[in-house]
């Protein structure tokens, strides 16, 4: 086994797009640590940002003990094109709350619908997903209610976050992009691709409406080729390379 | 933070002054059905809904429990803290509004809650508290209103009756430092270790 085997894998596929997604949002997140608005919204954005990375590393951990991998390996060790997440997660925020805290929003609804169908796979991946799915809960929670606050909190509040849900949700739908052209339709959860865009989209709506902001989203062709096929934007190659510097400098020190 | 971020901050001088509006809450977790609910920390919140959020996650994850209560820190009225336990009193009475009533069952310990009591104010409340619950032991007495306690509902608390968050722990950056610490922990107690420890540093 190797990791080319797990990369033509297609449930492997779909985990990485899943975990991909997590350890780069954990990683850009993490910088907001010391700077969020109060410091109990600090500590929790903290966590979630933890949380992020430690979901990523139990998906890497299962793909590690399926295809003889260390999960290091896995999490730094690819070649850029073989990262499956979608270039959202590193859409840079610019250190604009409203932006981060959307681009959250979004990942983190996406992330739960996600782990709703892992969680109904027999076996270890599915009870490890089963227990990130509530967690990934908590953060929908979490992040519907600072999405309704700041919407219903004051006219500047509700104009940056409206600003934040316009600039991303053109992106948006590229989180429902196949992570590999190769993929059956009922070899995932692809083949309910339209089915998880609509109810990924009913909710967001719904908490949009109650924060008096509007968005609309849209379903990108299945052929729209980016990030979880490989092709990844500049801003992603810039925080790939930061986030495994340390690693690139000696793979195999031992720490 | 990242360095890629270095050319992009930039402070608005137009940023709206903050609004000084947090208060302080004090958080209690109940660990099993039947038990009480006990002092967990505080937390700094504008509002109820928030402060629960941020209770639940804050202490809903850091531990196995059931269920969490919190009020405003200035909802309770605490008693005087015994050096020695409290003696009963006589104070009796069953008029006025619901109390909720916390105990400190020893000294260096944490309030807990015990039950109610009716009265028409905090100080009523605190001296029928004292007579009802004061049994010898117990050191200093809280209550709060009923109505002021806010608590979780089953709904919110999806992740606290199931949760095993030891995936979390720090295992070490890598797969060497986790086997590292495996052996470690395997063939060395702490009190070895802590033996070596002092002898080699002092």
């Amino acid at each position: 086994m190797t990791m080319q085997t797990m990369l033509t894998d297609p449930l492997a596929a779909m985990l990485l797009a899943a975990a991909d997604d997590l350890l780069m949002l954990g990683h850009v997140q993490s910088d907001w640590t010391g700077l969020a608005p109060i410091l109990e919204e600090d500590i929790a954005a903290s966590a979630m940002a933890q949380d992020d990375l430690s979901h990523a590393l139990v998906i890497y951990e299962f793909l590690g003990g399926e295809h003889d991998l260390d999960p290091d390996t896995i999490a730094f060790d690819r070649n850029l094109e073989d990262y499956r997440c979608c270039d959202l997660v590193t859409v840079p925020d610019d250190f604009d709350w409203s932006i981060s805290l959307c681009k959250r929003w979004l990942v983190a609804s996406y992330s739960k619908l996600g782990f709703d169908r892992f969680a109904t796979i027999e076996g270890d991946i599915g009870q490890r997903c089963a227990r990130l799915r509530d967690e990934a809960a908590i953060h929908v929670a979490h992040l519907n209610n600072w999405i309704i606050r700041l919407g219903t909190g004051s006219q500047e509040s509700n104009d940056r976050l409206q600003q934040a849900i316009n600039k991303l949700i053109p992106e948006a739908g590229m989180l429902f992009e196949p992570p590999d052209a190769g993929l059956e339709q009922d070899e995932s959860f692809c083949c309910g691709r339209q089915e998880i865009f609509e109810e990924w989209v009913d909710q967001n709506i719904a908490t949009l409406s109650q924060a008096n902001l509007q968005g609309t989203f849209t379903l990108p062709d299945r052929e729209a080729v980016g990030g979880r096929r490989g092709i990844h934007a500049d801003h992603f190659v810039e925080q790939f390379e930061e986030m495994t510097e340390v690693r690139r400098t000696e793979p195999s020190a031992a720490w | 933070m990242s360095k890629i971020r270095e050319t992009f901050i930039n402070f608005d001088a137009d940023l709206p002054s903050p609004t000084p509006d947090h208060r302080q809450w004090v958080v209690y977790t109940c660990k099993r059905a039947g038990a009480p609910y006990k002092w967990a920390g505080y937390l700094e919140a504008p509002d109820t809904e928030l402060a629960l959020q941020y209770a639940r996650e804050h202490y809903g994850l850091d531990e196995a429990c059931i269920g969490i209560i919190c009020h405003d820190h200035t909802d309770g009225t605490d008693g005087p803290y015994g050096l020695e336990p409290l003696l009963p009193g006589e104070a009796h009475g069953d008029d006025g509004d619901c109390w909720t009533v916390f105990t400190l069952v020893h000294r260096g310990g944490n309030h807990q809650t015990a039950g109610n009591v009716k009265a028409p104010d905090a100080d009523t409340a605190l001296q029928r508290a004292t007579s009802a619950f004061a049994d010898g032991k117990i050191r200093s007495i809280r209550v709060v209103k009923s109505d002021r306690i806010y608590m979780t509902n089953d709904d919110e608390s999806p992740i606290w009756p199931t949760h095993d968050m030891t995936y979390k722990l720090a295992k070490g950056y890598s797969k060497n430092v986790r086997a590292k610490w495996a052996r470690f922990r395997d063939e060395r107690t702490y009190e070895q270790y802590r033996k070596e420890d002092i002898s080699k540093h002092f």
